[in-house]
């Protein structure tokens, strides 16, 4: 069963043009999706719907079968998805312990340092840490909040390529071995190429691909 | 993470940040505070002074065409008298003394009584041979509730005062007593009109603080040491004639000068009065002289007061909509994780609020500190101002420079020692909890109005912000 569809979404910001027209489609959990597209195709704004961030001028974006609207926005980015950005958007005054622990239903300290930072690192303040353990810090807060969905923007867009390779490894891993529905919107060839499903959007409407490489 | 644990690392690893606002807080609180018990310290003073000096007014037999009870008899070749057959009776007098706030009512009536006897005081101004042995008697209701006693003018030294249910009771001087080889309890005599004799006992000696100097021009009868204070029903005796009934006036001393229409009204309301043949003289000036200063302080205390909440407000507002405009990030973060507003406003407020409980704490010491010197210099400011302002009305009322007699020596009027008011400014917990209510209140206000315009906007507004 899907956890998470989209109904015939549509979004305009100035009701002339609609960025994404009567869009359809259904995300399953164990998943690693990469959302592809120019830019100002959309993508980010899919990705801000299916994250509570905003909501669709037509058409409902359904959790588990029910309309997100029904519970509220706050309610859905706080119990269903977990978000992580391109510039990472950490509490800079936060250690990365107090940042995982945000939101967190659970210890943080192993998910930390299965991520690959030491208990010294996890204890300094975050603004000392590198871009690539400052992401995985990031994807720490978002495996530590439980949420079933892994919305990512850009997570790879500030990494080099190594960094950017481990990242995406993780975050594969959280789809396939968490039972995550992980949603990454890329620009990256390598990141698509590790997706096991690719949403292509054109024209405002999505097109689902399997990725054969998988 | 509860918003008070997020708020409590803000505050504690921003240190600059943290810093600055407890100065801003720090200082703000000090004039809020020096503001409020300022406010205290001048009620305070307006009232010990309104105590100290009282107020008055005068209830008198209407000596004008208006009154129909007034009657004008010829005295031979000595002139005419004028009298009232309507005077203030004792009943009225008590009527008056139940009004709540009347602190004192000096009913008297003065006339002449030839005490043949009795060896007087002599004045500087000649008089006719028939009044050389006359002195001047004060029929009183209570000899305790005269002016000249409760002024501290008179002092009884020896004995008891005259009540309102005396007959033929007398105070006299000890200076006279002496004089005479007198004492309390001796009866001393006088004659009524009719020639009837009055024998009045002595139930009190009394001292004037001070006596006329030998340059003052007084009459033997006016001489404060051969006045006899007595009852009415003596008073009465004496006269022995419908010139008098009663007192022809009685000065109504209250509490608190701000109270005295009030009271004026409640013996205008007293039945057993007709106005026809009473008039009454309201007389505030000495309060309102030595209290202008104390209002213009108060006045500039709430100038003062209201300036300092508007600009801490301000202040506030402005620094902290730059603190959230640059939060903007860690607001958008907050949200996008699922943290509601609400939680992030309650974190913002407690911030400043755990800076605000330090700063308004330590309030306390620099308060105290700068409040008295900010009070005196106040005073000081004002106090000039009222000595310019007096000076340029005695200079205009008296351009000649000579300032006419001095014959007030007894009027107890002792407002030159309180018309420069002192400020006693401290600071107590009333002030302190008004200034934590008062603090809180600006601080949440100014967190609403700097959170709202970030507040309102969608988390992907924000994020597009961020971006």
């Amino acid at each position: 069963m899907a956890i998470l569809e989209i109904k015939n979404v549509t979004y305009s910001y100035d009701k002339k043009r609609n960025v994404l027209n009567g869009m359809s489609g259904e995300l399953v959990s164990g998943k690693l999706y990469a959302i592809l597209g120019p830019s100002g195709s959309g993508k980010t704004t899919l990705l801000s719907l299916l994250g509570g961030l905003d909501v669709p001028t037509k058409g409902t974006v359904l959790f588990n079968g029910e309309d997100i609207l029904n519970k509220g926005l706050d309610y859905h980015r706080r119990h269903n998805v977990a978000l992580i950005f391109q510039s990472y958007n950490l509490i800079d005054y936060m250690t990365p312990l107090e940042n995982t622990r945000l939101t967190a239903r659970q210890e943080v300290l192993p998910i930390l340092t299965r991520l690959g930072l030491s208990k010294e690192e996890a204890k300094r303040n975050v603004l000392q840490l590198s871009g690539g353990q400052q992401q995985r810090v990031a994807i720490a807060r978002a495996l530590a909040s439980d949420a079933p969905i892994i919305l990512a923007d850009e997570p790879t867009g500030n990494l080099d390529e190594d960094t950017a390779t481990e990242i995406t490894a993780i975050l594969k891993e959280s789809a396939h071995q968490l039972n995550k529905c992980v949603i990454v919107v890329t620009h990256s060839n390598e990141v698509a190429k590790q997706a096991d499903v690719i949403l292509r959007i054109k024209r405002g409407n999505l097109q689902i691909s399997n990725n054969e490489r998988n | 993470m509860s918003f008070l644990k997020r708020a409590w690392l803000y505050v504690t690893r921003k240190k600059g940040k943290s810093l600055l606002l407890f100065i801003i807080l720090l200082v703000m609180a000090t004039f809020v505070l020096t503001g409020l018990s300022l406010g205290k310290a001048s009620d305070n003073a307006q009232q010990e002074l309104r105590q100290s000096l009282g107020g008055e007014f005068l209830l008198s037999v209407d000596y004008s065409q208006n009154n129909p009870y007034l009657i004008t008899e010829s005295m031979g070749e000595t002139g005419t008298v004028m009298y009232s057959t309507k005077q203030i009776t004792p009943e009225i007098v008590q009527s008056i003394k139940e009004i709540p706030g009347v602190k004192y009512c000096d009913a008297n009536t003065e006339s002449l009584a030839v005490f043949a006897d009795m060896s007087l005081f002599a004045g500087n101004i000649p008089i006719d041979e028939e009044y050389s042995h006359s002195v001047k008697t004060r029929g009183v209701w209570r000899s305790d509730e005269s002016g000249l006693f409760t002024s501290g003018s008179l002092t009884l030294t020896a004995g008891r005062h005259i009540t309102e249910n005396d007959t033929n009771t007398a105070i006299i001087s000890r200076d006279l007593a002496e004089k005479n080889n007198l004492k309390v309890g001796d009866i001393i005599t006088t004659h009524s009109n009719d020639e009837t004799e009055v024998k009045i006992e002595i139930v009190g000696l009394f001292e004037p603080k001070a006596i006329e100097s030998f340059t003052d021009q007084v009459t033997t009868y006016d001489k404060i040491q051969n006045h006899i204070f007595i009852d009415l029903a003596t008073a009465i005796a004496i006269e022995n004639s419908s010139a008098v009934q009663g007192f022809f006036e009685a000065t109504i001393v209250v509490d608190d000068p701000q109270s005295m229409d009030a009271i004026i009204s409640a013996v205008k309301e007293i039945s057993l009065i007709d106005w026809d043949g009473f008039a009454i003289t309201a007389d505030n000036t000495a309060y309102d002289a030595a209290a202008s200063s104390l209002k213009q302080l108060s006045q500039l205390v709430s100038t003062f007061l209201i300036i300092i909440i508007a600009v801490s407000i301000v202040i506030l507002s402005l620094i902290l909509t730059m603190w959230a405009r640059g939060r903007i990030h860690e607001t958008g973060v907050l949200l996008s994780v699922g943290i509601r507003k609400t939680s992030v406003f309650g974190q913002y407020l407690t911030e400043v609020l755990i800076i605000a409980v330090l700063a308004f704490s330590l309030s306390f010491f620099s308060g105290n500190m700068i409040a008295g010197q900010v009070g005196n210099y106040f005073l000081g400011q004002q106090n000039n101002t009222s000595a310019e302002q007096s000076a340029d009305e005695v200079a205009a009322a008296d351009p000649g420079g000579a300032v006419a007699g001095d014959d007030n020596f007894l009027s107890g009027d002792t407002t030159d020692e309180n018309t420069t008011p002192e400020l006693n400014v401290v600071i107590s917990g009333t002030e302190m909890l008004q200034m934590f209510g008062l603090g809180i209140l600006i601080i949440t206000l100014s967190v609403g109005m700097a959170s709202v315009p970030v507040m309102r906007l969608k988390p992907r507004e924000i994020l597009s912000k961020m971006s």
